[in-house]
């Protein structure tokens, strides 16, 4: 009896949190569906149906246009120049930030020095500075090597921007590995590189899938810098939704806005529908076994 | 050719401000198997990597065979190294693992496979040459680790605790392993570890060090029976050495250890340096010597009533503790004997392996 009474509480319990974890997952997803279902409504019926309403007639018009079609400002190639620009930033600027961080974190933790403790402190510091602080120095800068509004130049920036999160990733995840081992392969011969490459990588992907997700979102989804370091041809696809936006033609186009939108968080989606496991994983990830 | 292995010369370490190494002098000679103990924090693994050459000395010199290496690289000292944790490099197999010094130095493919089958064959590992370290159990591990050192067959092998990690039973066993293998090999070990029982079964050298100093040096057997202090005479030894605290007297037949009431006549013992009357001492005596088998046929004994307070049995021993002279003393009696708590019995005090301390330094008189 009281076993049963007991696995009827239990029950109710579990379909009242199960009850509101669908509340929650149904408020997060409801403006991802609406934006879905407007990028796939004719201007038309957008005007005279509801904002929640299932598209009456599905039509990909406005993804096309989005995609190559639609203006920022006088020019109407779409987004699709600046998600190159953006593929071609990201790829790079997160790829070396975090062969940077791993290097940095490597040193940071096994081959300490007189002050790497105070530049690991300053490197932190790095990880805190509003984005906004840096602009006008940033600015300087780069006018001076001739980056400015360049690719490259916004490559550089994120980098260096970025260098305090992966470095603190990586120097917490080697922290955890036996400082034995470096002394073990110092004996065997090897250098500071090849027990980097040969030891210190190969037991590093969890460390690296969660440093990139980290890198990549970050990046792909920056706006501030993209915005005040480029010029006209190399804006990223944050930069362009903006503009698409913005720039009015009479009628505002929402499912042309959508579809952009949607355009331009894409990567970032895809990235964590196939990486998450990875992330959390790694977010996770304790010791290494010895 | 009958070099010194190794030859530690003044060295001492600072670690900031902090002195942890105090101008320390070691020798071993070619095949010694050295065992560096002490209580923990006493400075043995700084030393060891100072050896090594994995930490900087902060002055003094390292010579092996003869040659100063305190300026060259650890690789280049020709030595190897076995870890408490063993050290495996996780991602590598065990064979990786034992030939990876080999591969760095360039060494090539056949001759690496050659000299990795026959380390595995002397280690009895060749079924997991194949497997990753996670893969090992414990006392497998120390094995590998064991094989990344003798694949080297360096001057000088150094031992960090290697069996800390390890059960009981295994540690034993292993012991017994790594002793083999310095008698088969005739190699030159110097072996660090805080237990004694290790550090007497396996050396043929022990140095004690307390608080970075050494505290004595010798074989085994001399730091058993003639501890210099009262600290390695308390360290050496399980269980250790039963002291009584009193004074030293002229008597007719000789000189006296005086406590309380009891006299001891300590004419046969052989004072270091000539002994004061009145002088406060500690004397030192070793459980196996308050008995009732007869030890030596010396003509030292002394017996005494005294009243078990505890009892404790293995099997061939008991262990038996009781008050004498306001100290808790602990004596060995063999199984036949009934003996029952707070039921008095005689007991022989055996006084031909006595030692004798100062009671202010310490120092064995
Ligand atoms: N890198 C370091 N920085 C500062 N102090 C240190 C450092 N390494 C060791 N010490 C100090 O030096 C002393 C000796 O340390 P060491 O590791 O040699 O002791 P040990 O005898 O090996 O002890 P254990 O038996 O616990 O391993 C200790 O007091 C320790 O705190
Ligand atoms: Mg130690």
């Amino acid at each position: 009896m009281v076993e049963t009474r007991g696995s009827f509480k239990n029950k109710l319990l579990r379909w009242l949190l199960l009850t509101i974890l669908g509340l929650f997952v149904l408020y997060y997803l409801l403006p991802l569906f609406v934006m879905i279902s407007t990028s796939l409504k004719s201007l038309a019926e957008i005007r005279t149906g509801s904002l929640i309403s299932l598209p009456r007639e599905i039509t990909l018009d406005a993804w096309a246009l989005a995609w190559s079609g639609s203006c920022t400002g006088t020019e109407c190639f779409g987004m699709k120049p600046y998600f190159f620009n953006s593929v071609i930033m990201v790829i790079p600027a997160v790829l070396i930030s975090t062969l940077i961080g791993a290097v940095n974190g490597y040193t940071l933790s096994k081959w300490k020095f007189a002050g790497s403790e105070v530049i690991f402190g300053l490197l932190l510091f790095g990880c805190f500075i509003p984005f906004q602080v840096i602009l006008l120095p940033m600015a300087i800068v780069l006018g001076k090597l001739g980056l400015a509004g360049t690719i490259p130049g916004l490559i550089m920036v994120h980098v260096i921007y970025g260098i305090g999160f992966t470095t603190l990733f990586f120097r917490n995840y080697y922290v955890s590995v036996p400082t034995e081992l470096v002394k073990a392969a110092k004996i065997d011969g090897a250098g500071f590189f090849q027990i980097f490459f040969s030891i210190f990588l190969p037991l590093s992907t969890p460390v690296f899938v969660v440093t990139i997700i980290w890198q990549f979102t970050q990046i792909w989804n920056d706006f501030l810098f993209g915005v005040s370091f480029s010029s006209a041809g190399s804006q990223p696809v944050t930069v362009a939704l903006n503009n698409i936006v913005n720039t009015s033609t009479g009628v505002k186009a929402y499912n042309v806005d959508m579809a952009a939108a949607i355009i331009a968080a894409l990567p970032t989606l895809v990235v964590y529908v196939l990486a998450g496991k990875y992330f959390v994983r790694g977010l996770t990830a304790g010791s290494v076994k010895g | 050719m009958s070099q010194t292995a190794l030859e530690i010369r003044k060295i001492t370490k600072f670690f900031g401000d902090t002195e942890v190494l105090f101008g320390i002098d070691l020798k071993a000679e070619q095949g010694d198997f050295l065992v560096l103990v002490g209580p923990s924090g006493c400075g043995k693994s700084t030393l060891l990597n100072i050896i090594a050459g994995l930490e900087e000395e902060t002055s003094g010199d390292i010579f092996i065979e003869g040659r100063n290496v305190s300026d060259l690289a650890p690789k280049d000292r020709d030595i190897a190294m076995v870890f408490q944790s063993y050290a495996l490099y996780p991602t590598m197999s065990v064979a990786g693992n034992i030939t990876y010094g080999m591969k760095v130095r360039g060494m090539g493919k056949a001759e690496r496979h050659e000299a990795l089958m026959r380390v595995a064959k002397q280690l009895q590992i060749e079924q997991l040459l194949d497997r990753k370290p996670s893969q090992l159990s414990g006392g497998q591990r120390q094995r590998v680790a064991m094989g990344r050192a003798l694949v080297r067959e360096p001057k000088i092998f150094l031992f960090d605790e290697p069996l800390s990690n390890l059960d009981a039973k295994l540690r034993v066993e292993m012991r017994a392993e790594i002793k083999r293998l310095h008698q088969r090999l005739g190699a030159t070990i110097v072996y660090v570890t805080h237990d004694q029982t290790e550090a007497m079964s396996l050396a043929t050298n022990v140095a004690v060090l307390n608080d970075g100093h050494i505290a004595q040096t010798g074989n085994p057997q001399e730091l058993y029976d003639h501890p210099n202090s009262v600290f390695v005479a308390n360290f050496i030894g399980s269980p250790s050495m039963n002291m009584l605290c009193g004074q030293l007297a002229k008597g007719e037949n000789g000189w006296q250890f005086i406590a309380g009431n009891i006299v001891f006549d300590v004419e046969h013992y052989e004072f270091a340096a000539p002994p004061v009357a009145g002088r406060n001492v500690t004397l030192g005596i070793r459980p196996e010597y308050i008995s009732d088998y007869q030890r030596s046929r010396g003509n030292h004994i002394r017996q005494f009533k005294v009243t078990p307070q505890l009892i404790e049995t293995n099997g061939f021993d008991q262990h038996v503790t009781f008050e004498f002279c306001d100290r808790e003393i602990e004596g060995r009696f063999s199984p036949q004997q009934r003996l029952k708590l707070g039921e008095a019995f005689t007991a022989d005090f055996d006084l031909s392996a006595i030692s004798l301390f100062d009671s202010k330094t310490g120092d064995r008189l």
